[in-house]
């Protein structure tokens, strides 16, 4: 249930249309549902379904719109030229030792911009534990990153 | 430590890995939360006062800090239908033996005796029925004695002509001219 605002907020900025999103949120969850006794990592299942599901959305209602670019992050960092340096830190936020709960708290804040009210409300925690927990978090990132080699982050900002 | 938020947030933004999303959505998101997992419960058919039992428990234990797992939710929720189950059961099992007793029993029946009579009073055991009925206090009142009657008894007196006609009268008239209003004994 603490993943639903994350997938639907995932959804929204893929497909736009906040109805649409909301159906293929539900879409994913129904299967969810369905399967929650053999799903062992749910997170992974959600993400990997949510794929899935955003797919077959564009094949049936926008077979023009090139799917992959929907999904295409990786097309970013080209770019920017520092593949490197974007799939570190893309594993430090994954690999950060915390709880489920935290690592909801981390994406919503820092992936999708939620505010620490809005945070707080979803998961039902006040404001000031929100922004704690995050600077906690913030911390443990940028230590995974010393611990990889990065002693100084303006060498990668 | 703020340091640290402005970090990590600048190394996402400059990254591209954030996704923003607006105020107004994230409102949009916080709001069809509760509508959407009773239309995710209802298209699945798990909808019903069961599992948003569990829910309830899960959300409420969240809410003050513990993590619990949806099987243990529905571990707790067992437990507590149970309890809640054989407690009302017990309640109503009392209740009923309380009703049943109550109604089962005979009336109570006093039993007064007195064992030394006052002078003058003769030695007498009564038996006093709370629900006397009132037939039987009619019946004692119609036991009762005229008092003036008796008081009218002629006795030695010779009964003259004009005495006999008022005889006649009197025995014309009904019958509650006799009664008394004195109260019987």
């Amino acid at each position: 249930m603490e993943y639903y605002p994350l997938l639907l907020s995932s959804l929204l900025t893929r497909v736009g249309n906040p109805e649409e999103a909301r159906d293929l949120c539900q879409e994913v969850f129904i299967i969810f549902l369905e399967k929650y006794d053999t799903i062992k990592n749910k997170r992974a299942w959600l993400y990997g379904t949510l794929k899935n599901v955003v797919y077959q959305h564009y094949s049936r209602k926008k077979p023009d719109v090139d799917i992959d670019e929907v999904f295409n992050d990786e097309g970013l960092t080209f770019s920017n030229g520092s593949k490197d340096a974007r799939i570190m830190i893309s594993e430090a936020i994954e690999h950060v030792e915390c709880s489920e709960d935290d690592r909801i708290l981390l994406e919503l804040i820092a992936i999708h911009d939620y505010s620490y009210s809005n945070a707080a409300k979803i998961l039902g925690l006040s404001r000031r534990q929100v922004e704690y927990k995050f600077r906690q978090l913030a911390k443990g990132i940028l230590e995974y990153l010393k611990s990889r080699g990065i002693k100084d982050l303006a060498e990668i900002l | 430590m703020n340091d640290d938020i402005q970090r990590l947030r600048k190394l996402v933004d400059t990254y591209k890995l954030s996704r923003p999303v607006s105020p107004e959505l994230q409102q949009y998101v916080i709001d069809s939360r509760t509508p959407d997992l009773r239309n995710i419960l209802r298209r699945s058919g798990k909808y019903g006062l069961v599992s948003w039992f569990v829910i309830m428990i899960y959300m409420l234990f969240k809410k003050y800090g513990f993590h619990i797992t949806m099987m243990q939710s529905k571990i707790i929720a067992g437990i507590t239908a149970a309890a809640v189950a054989s407690g009302s059961g017990a309640v109503i099992y009392r209740g009923a033996k309380y009703i049943i007793d109550a109604s089962v029993r005979p009336p109570a029946k006093i039993d007064e005796t007195i064992d030394r009579a006052e002078p003058g009073i003769e030695n007498h055991t009564e038996n006093i029925l709370p629900d006397a009925p009132i037939e039987q206090k009619k019946a004692q009142e119609k036991q009762t004695i005229p008092v003036n009657k008796e008081m009218e008894d002629p006795g030695n007196e010779k009964p003259t002509e004009s005495g006999k006609m008022e005889k006649v009268k009197k025995k014309k008239e009904p019958e509650h001219n006799v009664i008394s209003d004195v109260p019987s004994l």
